[in-house]
């Protein structure tokens, strides 16, 4: 019995597996692997992540896309070069003064600049008043988002989106179906719902998903 | 007409012809989209950080000097941009809205059954997503993109025996993870 005495390859073993190493370094790999325990333990702990990883199935995006992305590059180049002027000096030495002092004279005035919501949970409230619509679709499905779950072909993504939209509905529906909120949910049209919610209704929801969360 | 080298593509342009830079965005468009697609995760910030990344070409290339390769300088911006933009959003919803919704899952209800399977490629996707930046940078470039070592200890300016850990790490942990998540389900 031969003792060990070639180095471990750990770091060599996932390019080993994915069968990305030349014939001479993977000659030396399986030869140390023959005699070393350590490290053919440690390749039975990845291969089948290796395996599971070369399953996963490519994601795609429109060739369409890849075709407009140059037009719109230029198109962003443009307008920064029609911003610039700007941001010329002479601009420059007669804006920051200005500002600086109007903020001072506000600051001074004790006058609050920039009008803030009081309390309210700041961290969460984006959550909800700060969805696109695409998000509100996602997450609570709506109509559009019912077409693109039935164009997906991808069991896994089709899977999550349900799961997500199913509970995401139920927290809010809960959250409305509360007595103080009066509010009668028709169960397919959240998305109307929450965009029709005044700033009360959302806080109200805010402190629901709030609950669940230290729960 | 034959294809003319990354250099001699940025020297014309240096010298004012628009096209090739032009080219070098067709060239390079798809692999620095998807770069940006794996690390963020998010088709629209890819797109941003993809436009950006060439707008800042065009005003760099303009004193770039040929002593690196100019895919090197484009996947660096690229990679740092994404981590950013990962960053970013991490801190911006710290409250993500998925911890919200996932709470959910917690048995009992019956249409619940319907998702409990959550897909395996969905859960590897995620343990990718989790992963350190470092390590979450090197599997990319390495496992999905397939750059050399070389190339990679270029981009991300690591020594090519720290990416080799990087690389091994990363998928230990993506397994690890979608160990633990079995496990949890399952109980
Ligand atoms: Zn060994």
């Amino acid at each position: 019995m031969s003792i060990v005495r070639t180095k471990h390859v750990p770091f060599e073993l996932v390019d080993y597996l994915e069968g990305s190493v030349d014939a001479a370094a993977r000659r030396r790999i399986t030869e140390h692997l023959d005699t070393c325990k350590r490290c053919r333990e440690e390749m039975e702990t990845i291969a089948s992540t290796v395996s599971e990883l070369k399953a996963m199935p490519e994601e795609t995006v429109p060739q369409t896309y890849f075709a407009g992305f140059l037009p719109r590059l230029h198109e962003s180049l443009q307008k920064k070069r029609e911003k610039k002027p700007l941001w010329n000096p002479r601009a420059v030495y007669v804006t920051v003064p200005v500002l600086s002092f109007v903020v001072i004279f506000f600051l001074l005035l004790n006058v609050p600049i920039l009008e803030r919501k009081p309390n309210l949970h700041e961290s969460i409230r984006p959550l909800i008043v700060d969805l696109s619509p695409d998000d509100i679709a996602e997450v609570m499905g709506s109509r559009l988002h019912g077409e693109v779950l039935n164009e997906t072909e991808n069991p896994a993504v089709y899977n999550t989106m349900m799961r997500k939209q199913y509970n995401a509905a139920k927290v809010v529906k809960d959250a409305l179906e509360d007595k103080s909120m009066s509010l009668s949910l028709n169960e397919n049209d959240y998305q109307g719902v929450i965009e029709s919610l005044n700033d009360d209704q959302v806080d109200h929801i805010i402190v629901r998903l709030k609950e669940r969360t230290i729960l | 007409m034959s294809l003319l080298k990354d250099f001699e593509l940025v020297e014309k342009f240096q010298q004012g012809d628009e096209t090739s830079f032009n080219e070098l965005v067709k060239r390079y468009q798809e692999k620095i989209y998807w770069i940006a697609r794996r690390i963020a995760a998010d088709h629209d910030a890819a797109d941003d950080i993809a436009q950006e990344v060439f707008i800042k070409a065009y005003s760099a290339l303009k004193d770039f000097r040929g002593d690196s390769a100019v895919y090197t300088w484009l996947y660096r911006v690229t990679v740092n941009l994404s981590l950013n933009y990962v960053r970013r959003k991490k801190a911006r919803n710290f409250f993500r809205i998925d911890d919200f919704f996932t709470l959910e899952s917690d048995g009992n209800d019956s249409p619940d059954k319907i998702f409990e399977a959550k897909e395996h490629n969905q859960l590897l996707n995620e343990a990718i997503q989790q992963l350190p930046e470092k390590q979450k940078a090197a599997f990319i470039l390495r496992y999905q993109e397939e750059l050399t070592y070389e190339e990679i200890s270029d981009i991300l300016k690591t020594s090519v025996g720290g990416l080799k850990a990087n690389y091994f790490h990363a998928v230990k942990k993506i397994g690890e993870y979608v160990n633990r998540a079995h496990k949890t389900r399952s109980i």
